[in-house]
């Protein structure tokens, strides 16, 4: 009895020793060495030590939405800890203006720009590349969670905060901000529609030559090149040789991802190796020209140019705008100026009686005062729509509109396109640009 | 005996025990704790700027409101796309709201008024709110806590119709502020105009809308943003200019209406906050005069 008592008080005491060893065991060791919060702050100070490093800046090329929009280039230097100074390519001015950011927890560690500068106005609801982005910007960020350092190229990682897209900063050059203002330069060659507004994209690949129609939309930089059996989009960043394509694109099997400017033949050239090359240039004649030509006289059509709605459209041209802002010079001292300009096809059906309206206005209270109507014959000339002279009703009002009006009765006759975009309402949008000047293109609303 | 004995030992070491664990206290306390200082949260004293002494001094222990300007996604609207006000437009901004709303309404609701009954924070965003229908959000009242001011930037001090703009959507969302502390009658002044509330009410110009009974198109949207439309254009105008906006309706009935829901919204303020509208009407008026001289 007593050994057996014995034997138990032995069991118990082992038994106690093995519950206080597990119970010292330490199974609320870290993983890390170091507790979340000093983690946090290692990784904060680490940013902000990488963004001070750079003597001369950073550049960062924001593409905000590869699906519709194009890249814009920022230089920021960040001046210590909480005061960064930028600019960009956005606009015009490259001054560098001084705001605060900070470097603050989100979703992970974040670089945050916490007052106004340049990189908010990707993020200005008022301020849209055009009216289908109202209330969307360009659609950017200005907050980026931090994702590390690049240890080849020394690029810092983010993610925009609304998208999770990547977007790296790489260590500027000296003349960064030289080469911001340049790039407007480049931007102006691609855009200058006092060229032409027609441009094309030429495909040389192993002796096979493809064209393309190039269009740009310069507000959204964002490009469509299409044939009649093929049809591609992507976004562009200007720098100062020319621009680059992101995400790259592939036309035809051959990746294209930058257009350096050939300033001597003016023309944006890619270098695809092995003797190919993608060009872009200004044409006299659209690359590929439609019949539209045949289409607005096959009925009682109407084609109306509307000052209020369509002077500033993408599709009306400089030069275009030049011709309308000269007939309101002229019209100005008789109290009128210009509200639309209208194509009348086949009036009432007779195929003998088409018109160009010419609508005024009062300039005092911009009341309507009436239509001055141009008559014309029309025939169509390879693939050319030519309007030709047939008496004004009060032929008095013909030299103040001449500035407009020999642009359209213009000898060489007008390329017709019905567009396949749409301009504040749902009328089809008609643009006919002239033969003899390829820098004049109106827009119009379809009233067929 | 031995049971005496025995009692007198435990009573000792617990005499012991008790002087041990107190020199441990003891110790324990006067030990110099530096935690604080090796504290992994960043306890450093904030850099405080020009601005940020101003907002301090005028807004914070002046009004117990803070004034938020940098950029914080906690406290907007994330689906939007809106940014943070430029750095300089924000005291210019703020001393314009500090003469016009918060120096009015304590000349006469006493010193702790707003001190009392004020958002607690004054969120200013940089450029315009759009909604998706293209009607712009001036402004947003949250749960009485805190007023959004959009389109700081945008406020010019030469302008006296800009700066109006910018004040009426303080005052309109300060009377909703005052409005969800103390409710006013709703039912009463539903009656009024029942039947031309409507959620499309930016079809209608405002000029259309004050022939229905109302101050103005936003007023039709329901009855408690009427109300504070009524507030909003008694506070931005002078009596005179308000009374000429008034005269300028040719509805008798349109004017009649809108004089009544001007006599509930006057009964309120005396009664529920010892305001005399008109009083501070007129001091409004001064005040943003001065402003713009």
């Amino acid at each position: 009895m007593k050994n057996s008592n014995n034997i138990i008080h032995h069991i118990l005491i082992i038994l106690s020793i093995l519950l206080l060893a597990n119970c010292s065991e330490d199974d609320s060791s870290e993983v890390f060495s170091e507790s979340p919060t000093e983690r946090i702050n290692a990784q904060k100070e680490e940013l902000r030590t990488a963004l001070q490093s750079s003597e001369t800046g950073w550049k960062a090329v924001y593409f905000t939405s590869s699906e519709e929009l194009g890249g814009f280039t920022f230089f920021f230097n960040f001046l210590d800890d909480e005061t960064v100074e930028m600019t960009s390519d956005f606009d015009d001015d490259f001054s560098l203006l001084q705001s605060k950011y900070d470097i603050v927890l989100g979703s992970t560690i974040k670089l945050s720009f916490t007052t106004k500068n340049d990189i908010h106005q990707l993020s200005d609801s008022a301020n849209p590349p055009d009216a289908d982005l109202l209330g969307e910007g360009y659609l950017g960020d200005f907050e980026f969670l931090y994702y590390g350092i690049d240890e080849v190229t020394g690029d810092i990682i983010f993610r925009t905060n609304r998208t999770q897209e990547e977007l790296r900063f790489t260590k500027a050059v000296t003349n960064e901000v030289e080469n911001i203002i340049n790039s407007r330069i480049i931007f102006n060659e691609l855009t200058d529609s006092e060229k032409s507004v027609y441009q094309n994209l030429v495909l040389n690949v192993d002796g096979v030559t493809e064209v393309f129609d190039f269009s740009l939309n310069i507000n959204r930089r964002f490009v469509e090149v299409n044939n009649d059996t093929e049809s591609y989009s992507f976004g562009i960043a200007y720098n100062e040789k020319g621009f680059v394509v992101s995400p790259a694109v592939e036309i035809s099997g051959q990746e294209i991802s930058e257009f350096i400017y050939d300033a001597e033949n003016d023309k944006f050239v890619a270098d695809l190796g092995s003797g190919n090359s993608a060009e872009i240039a200004f044409l006299d004649a659209p690359s590929n020209p439609t019949d539209d030509n045949t289409l607005v006289i096959s009925a009682i059509n109407s084609y109306s140019f509307i000052d209020q709605y369509l002077y500033d459209a993408p599709s009306s041209s400089s030069n275009f705008q030049k011709s309308v802002d000269e007939v309101n010079v002229q019209l100005e001292p008789i109290g009128y100026f210009l509200l639309r300009a209208t194509f009348n096809f086949n009036v009432g059906g007779d195929p003998n009686v088409s018109s160009v309206g010419y609508l005024l206005g009062d300039v005092t209270d911009g009341s309507t005062i009436g239509t001055v109507t141009h008559y014309v014959t029309y025939e169509t000339v390879d693939n050319k729509l030519k309007l030709s002279d047939n008496g004004w009703d009060v032929p008095a009002f013909a030299p103040f509109l001449s500035a407009l009006d020999d642009n359209l009765l213009n000898p060489g006759g007008l390329y017709v396109k019905e567009e396949d975009f749409r301009v504040t309402f749902t009328n089809t949008i008609f643009t006919f640009t002239s033969a003899e000047d390829p820098s004049f293109r109106m827009t119009t609303y379809a009233f067929q | 005996m031995i049971n005496i004995l025995n009692n007198k030992i435990n009573l000792t070491c617990i005499k012991i025990a008790v002087v041990v664990v107190t020199i441990a206290f003891v110790g324990a306390c006067a030990e110099e704790d530096n935690s604080f200082s090796d504290s992994v949260l960043d306890t450093s004293t904030p850099v405080l700027t020009d601005l940020d002494n101003y907002i301090r001094s005028n807004y914070v222990s002046k009004y117990n409101i803070d004034v938020l300007y940098e950029w914080d996604e906690n406290v907007v609207d994330n689906n939007r796309y809106l940014f943070p006000p430029l750095e300089e437009k924000v005291q210019p901004v703020l001393e314009v709201v500090e003469k016009i709303w918060l120096d009015s309404y304590t000349e006469i609701g006493g010193d702790d008024f707003v001190k009392l009954v004020a958002p607690r924070q004054l969120l200013l965003v940089g450029g315009r709110n759009y909604n998706q229908s293209g009607t712009i959000l001036l402004g947003l009242a949250e749960g009485g806590k805190r007023i959004t001011l959009f389109e700081t930037d945008l406020v010019d001090l030469t302008d006296k119709e800009n700066i109006t703009r910018f004040l009426s959507t303080i005052q309109h969302e300060y009377c909703h502020i005052l409005n969800q502390t103390i409710p006013f009658d709703e039912d009463g002044y539903g009656e009024i105009t029942p039947s031309e509330y409507t959620a499309q009410w930016f079809n209608t110009s405002i000029a259309d809308a004050r022939e229905l009974g109302f101050i103005s198109d936003y007023a039709r949207s329901s009855v408690i943003e009427d109300f504070a439309e009524m507030v909003n254009y008694m506070l931005i105008n002078s009596n005179e200019e308000y009374n000429a906006l008034i005269d300028a309706i040719t509805d008798e009935e349109a004017r009649e209406n809108i004089r009544a829901k001007e006599a509930i919204v006057a009964d309120y303020f005396l009664k529920q906050w010892a305001i005399d509208i008109y009083e501070l009407q007129e001091v409004t008026a001064r005040n943003t005069q001065e402003v713009i001289n």
